[in-house]
C-alpha cells in the first residue's frame, strides 16, 4: 500500500513539474526571496532610474522581476507582504506594485501602512489599494486624502479613489506575455513588434492591421493623468 | 493631427496606466488614440519601460517610433539622461520623419 502511494506521489510530482515547465519556463526554480534579492542587487536605493547612453539594460531587471513575481501568483503573496518591510525602499515599492497586480486583499493592512512610507513607496501602495477596491483600503485612501501633504502621493491617492473599479481583467494577462526573449525587440530596419492594446472605450487596436495601409507613429509617455 | 492624417499616418499614444486612467486624456478632446499599457508589456517590447522617475514613480522614458506603411520600424527617439522627460522630438520633427519614410 505504501509503495503504491509512493509511486502515485512521484507521478503527481513529475506531472506538476512538467506542467510548470510548459506554462512558465523562465520562473522555474525561482521564489520570491531570490527574485527580490536579484532585483535589489540591480536596483539599490541610490539607483537613479534614468536611461543613459552607458546604461540601456538595467531596466530589464525591473520588468522581469515584476513579471516573475506576478507569475508566481497567490502563492507569492505572504512573502510579498513580508517584502513590504524590507530595508530597501525599491523592494518595498516593487512589492506594493505586484500586490496590486495580484489584487491581494490580505495585503490591504500592510498597504495602508505603506501610505505613510516615503513617496516612492506610498504612490504604489495607493495604486495597489485602488486596484484591490477593498472597503478598508478605500477608507484609508479617503483619510489619506485629507492628511497627505506630498503632491505626488496625493495625486496617486486621488486617482485610486476616482477609478471606482478593480484591476482591469487583461492586466495580468499582458504582464504574463513579458519574457526575457520578448522585451526590447524594436530594431531599426526590422518589422515593428506587433501588439494589440485597448483604447479607453475598450476597443482593441492591432499594429499589424495597418500594414500596407498607413504609416504608424507610436508615442510612449510616462503618464501622470 | 490633420497633418499626420494628410501624411496617411495613424498616431497612437501609449500610456502605462489602465484604461480607467487613460480615459483622463481622451476625455479632454485629444484627437490621438490613447492605448492603455498598464502592465508595461508593449513599453517593454519597445524598450522604454522603467527608465524614468516621475512624480515619485518609476515609469516609461519618452519614446517616439515611426513605422512605415510596410510595417518596418524606420526611426526611433528614446529619451535619455536626468531630464529625459523633456528629451523628445517635436511634432514637426516627427511629421518630417513620417514624410521622409513615406517616399
Amino acid at each position: 500500500m505504501s509503495i503504491t502511494v509512493g509511486r502515485r506521489c512521484w507521478v503527481i510530482v513529475a506531472l506538476s513539474i512538467v506542467a510548470g515547465w510548459g506554462h512558465l519556463p523562465e520562473v522555474r526554480g525561482e521564489d520570491v526571496a531570490s527574485i527580490l534579492r536579484e532585483f535589489s542587487r540591480h536596483w539599490p536605493d541610490d539607483r537613479i532610474p534614468y536611461r543613459t547612453a552607458e546604461d540601456t539594460t538595467t531596466w530589464k531587471t525591473y520588468v522581469l522581476s515584476m513579471k516573475r513575481l506576478v507569475a508566481l501568483g497567490e502563492a507569492a503573496v505572504p512573502e510579498l507582504i513580508a517584502g513590504c518591510d524590507d530595508r530597501s525602499f525599491q523592494v518595498r515599492a516593487l512589492c506594493a506594485r505586484v500586490l496590486g497586480f495580484l489584487e491581494a486583499r490580505e495585503a490591504v493592512p500592510k498597504l495602508i501602512k505603506l501610505l505613510e512610507d516615503r513617496p516612492e513607496v506610498a504612490v504604489l501602495a495607493a495604486d495597489a489599494l485602488g486596484q484591490i477596491q477593498d472597503a478598508a483600503g478605500l477608507a484609508a485612501l479617503r483619510a489619506a486624502r485629507r492628511r497627505v501633504r506630498n503632491g505626488d502621493v496625493l495625486l496617486h491617492v486621488n486617482k485610486a479613489l476616482e477609478r471606482r473599479v478593480a484591476l482591469e481583467d487583461d492586466v495580468r494577462e499582458q504582464i504574463l506575455k513579458i519574457s526575457a526573449d520578448s522585451i526590447d525587440l524594436a530594431k531599426l530596419g526590422q518589422p515593428a513588434p506587433d501588439f494589440t492594446l485597448r483604447d479607453p472605450t475598450g476597443k482593441p487596436w492591432t499594429l499589424s492591421r495597418f500594414r500596407g495601409k498607413k504609416a504608424v507613429v507610436l508615442v510612449f509617455i510616462y503618464g501622470d493623468g | 493631427m490633420k497633418d499626420f492624417e494628410k501624411a496617411n499616418a495613424q498616431v497612437f499614444v501609449v500610456v502605462p496606466h489602465e484604461r480607467c486612467r487613460t480615459k483622463w486624456w481622451a476625455d479632454r478632446g485629444n484627437p490621438v488614440v490613447f492605448l492603455a499599457d498598464p502592465g508595461f508589456w508593449v513599453s517593454s517590447l519597445y524598450g522604454v519601460a522603467f527608465q524614468m522617475r516621475i512624480h515619485s514613480d518609476t515609469s516609461n522614458t519618452p519614446g517616439t517610433f515611426v513605422i512605415d506603411k510596410r510595417g518596418i520600424l524606420r526611426w526611433a527617439h528614446i529619451g535619455q539622461g536626468k531630464k529625459n522627460w523633456r528629451d523628445r522630438p517635436t511634432v514637426e520633427q516627427t511629421l518630417a520623419k513620417v514624410k521622409e519614410f513615406s517616399q
